[in-house]
């Protein structure tokens, strides 16, 4: 018997291997999952393929919306050439706006705001050194 | 030469290369995927950095995601361990593009090894002894396939040259199976490997697992430093593991070893490497060559008295080894059982929370793992969480050790399969020694029908 947990598991596997549907059989019972992808969600939207750095919108609570970083790089918050940061504590954004640069080596790909709304807090400091998933912004 | 090693990998061999770059005094960089991001060896580190999401694909098996973490954290060197991207000649030959070191043969070694037709030519004009049959690719006329199958004799086995690891091979007893074998392979590998190319090779019935384990510098120094038996296998996953082989001629072995040592010089390989043979009435076949780190080097390692991880570490940094093959002695008997994180019984997955971590110890004892008390097994990876290793003057004392050391452990809020270890170190014919790579899923077998709970 399969327990619920098990089907949930099987779900998260599909998810990320970016496949639809599966199909078990066993001695004793058969199993066919499909899954239904929801195209506003990004949880559930088709992970690319590995994308330099860049950003993406993570957690969702009520108003506020967490960017992190997608890739390893270095956090920087003005473009090489500029005395002045991208943005700061308080700014409005709208969506697609550079929030800031990630840099590796010489790649430096953008951090975009994922929607219009302010600033609310700068999670990383220049020269951080980030990861996927290193929180960046908090945008409200 | 590096002083820093970015850890490609994951799990208890991430743990383990880390704890070789620190006696080596080398700075360690760990890459993780989110799953991984509290493991204890990641907080070990000097620098730890996120390379993806759980899914090994966006993370340990991305060469991107890895070049991208090595760039950004300033890695001179990737330590590759086993599994993901160790054995991917593309990778090898990116990071050494980039400029860094890879900690592992060269890209040209590892693509011969990787085509089991272009292997199985380069042993044996090394002198290395092969499965009897041709070391060519199989022609496409069915007239001539089935002489070559008559000429190698009843039954055979067909492989597909880019398989490995138990995948794309299909025995044949009777020759009136041939043509559909052969047509089904052919397919399987064009699919499952994009390399069309199949061979054929006498299909020993009841062999032995036997490897030896290489070790090569840059200078010309290739070592041999001794044998494993990996016979206890459970689709084609080794389970338990020990050095040296039992009951085989020291001698055969010292020949089987120099011949592997001649075949690492004339394919200039470096780094450490395991021969997988296939052993059957006291004769050796050479099946394939791992240009890796083996799970199982710790009882060579326990055999031999070396660090085989600093050793492939210091010849990676381009330093001449030190030790002649006259200075390398084996010394008493290691097991090592490989404790997974399943039902000992359905061998599903068992991924959770291990609420209690009891380790033994002791003498002779070993145990190598990442895990700790309150640790949660990812779903996401093999289910490999420790290796239990023992060593002991004799093969005898050895086990005596083995079993203490597993009534010790204790491992609750996941299943483990420490109940089968414990079952096989009590089998009379394992005790014995010699067993057949067949022995243990027979034995499964076994007990399945005879209805246990």
């Amino acid at each position: 018997m399969m327990e619920i947990a098990e089907i949930e598991q099987l779900l998260r596997w599909l998810e990320e291997a970016g496949l639809d549907s599966i199909e078990i059989e066993g001695p004793e019972h058969g199993l066919r999952l499909r899954l239904q992808r929801d195209a506003g969600s990004a949880e559930a939207g088709e992970p690319s393929a590995v994308e330099p750095s860049g950003s993406s919108e993570r957690r969702r609570d009520d108003a506020t919306e967490i960017v992190a970083a997608r890739g390893p790089g270095q956090f920087q918050d003005r473009h090489p050439a500029r005395e002045k940061a991208f943005v700061r504590v308080g700014d409005s954004v709208c969506s697609g706006d550079i929030l800031a640069l990630i840099r590796t080596g010489p790649v430096y790909a953008p951090v975009t705001a994922p929607r219009d709304g302010r600033v609310e807090q700068i999670l990383a400091a220049a020269g951080d050194l980030v990861g996927f998933g290193s929180l960046l912004f908090r945008i409200r | 030469m590096f002083d820093n090693v970015l850890i490609a990998n994951r799990g208890e061999i991430a743990l383990r290369i880390q704890r070789a770059c620190r006696a080596l005094g080398l700075k360690t960089i760990v890459a993780h995927s989110e799953a991984d991001r509290d493991a204890r060896y990641v907080a070990l580190a000097d620098q730890a950095i996120c390379i993806g999401p759980a899914a090994a694909r966006l993370s340990y098996l991305s060469p991107a995601a890895l070049l991208l973490a090595a760039e950004a954290t300033g890695a001179q060197a990737i330590h590759p361990g086993y599994g993901f991207l160790s054995e991917n000649a593309g990778f090898a030959e990116q990071v050494e593009a980039a400029g860094l070191s890879f900690i592992g043969p060269t890209a040209a070694s590892i693509r011969i090894m990787g085509d089991k037709v272009a292997a199985k030519r380069a042993m044996r004009e090394a002198g290395v002894p092969c499965v009897p049959g041709p070391d060519t690719a199989l022609p496409d006329d069915a007239g001539e396939i089935a002489a070559i199958a008559a000429e190698i004799g009843y039954p055979v086995i067909v492989k597909a040259a880019g398989g490995g690891g138990g995948r794309g091979m299909r025995v044949v007893r009777v020759p009136g199976e041939l043509a559909e074998a052969i047509a089904v392979t052919r397919e399987e590998a064009q699919r499952a490997f994009a390399n069309p190319e199949i061979y054929i090779e006498k299909f020993l019935q009841h062999p032995r697992h036997v490897e030896i384990q290489v070790l090569c510098d840059q200078h010309g120094t290739a070592l041999w430093l001794g044998d494993r038996d990996c016979s206890l296998q459970r689709r084609n996953q080794k389970v338990v593991e020990e050095a040296p082989a039992p009951g085989i001629a020291r001698d055969l072995i010292a020949r089987i070893g120099e011949a592997c040592v001649e075949a690492c010089r004339r394919i200039g390989y470096r780094g450490v490497g395991t021969f997988e043979f296939l052993y059957e009435d006291e004769a050796f076949y050479f099946i394939e060559m791992n240009t890796r780190l083996q799970v199982e080097h710790p009882v060579t390692e326990m055999t031999t008295g070396l660090d085989l991880v600093c050793e492939q570490i210091r010849v990676a940094r381009g330093e001449r080894l030190a030790l002649t093959q006259a200075e390398i002695k084996l010394s008493g008997h290691a097991i090592e059982c490989r404790i997974n994180a399943e039902d000992p019984e359905s061998f599903s997955a068992s991924p959770g929370r291990v609420t209690r971590w009891d380790l033994p110890g002791g003498i002779g004892v070993r145990l190598d793992s990442h895990v700790v008390a309150d640790y949660v097994v990812p779903p996401h990876y093999d289910s490999l969480i420790a290796k239990l290793i023992v060593h002991g003057a004799t093969r005898e004392e050895a086990l005596i050790r083995a079993r203490i050391a597993l009534s010790e452990m204790k491992v609750e809020g996941i299943s483990t399969n420490i109940p089968l270890h414990r079952e096989i170190l009590e089998d009379a014919d394992f005790v014995a020694g010699g067993v057949d790579i067949h022995f243990l899923e027979k034995r499964l077998a076994l007990r399945q029908r005879a209805g246990r709970p």
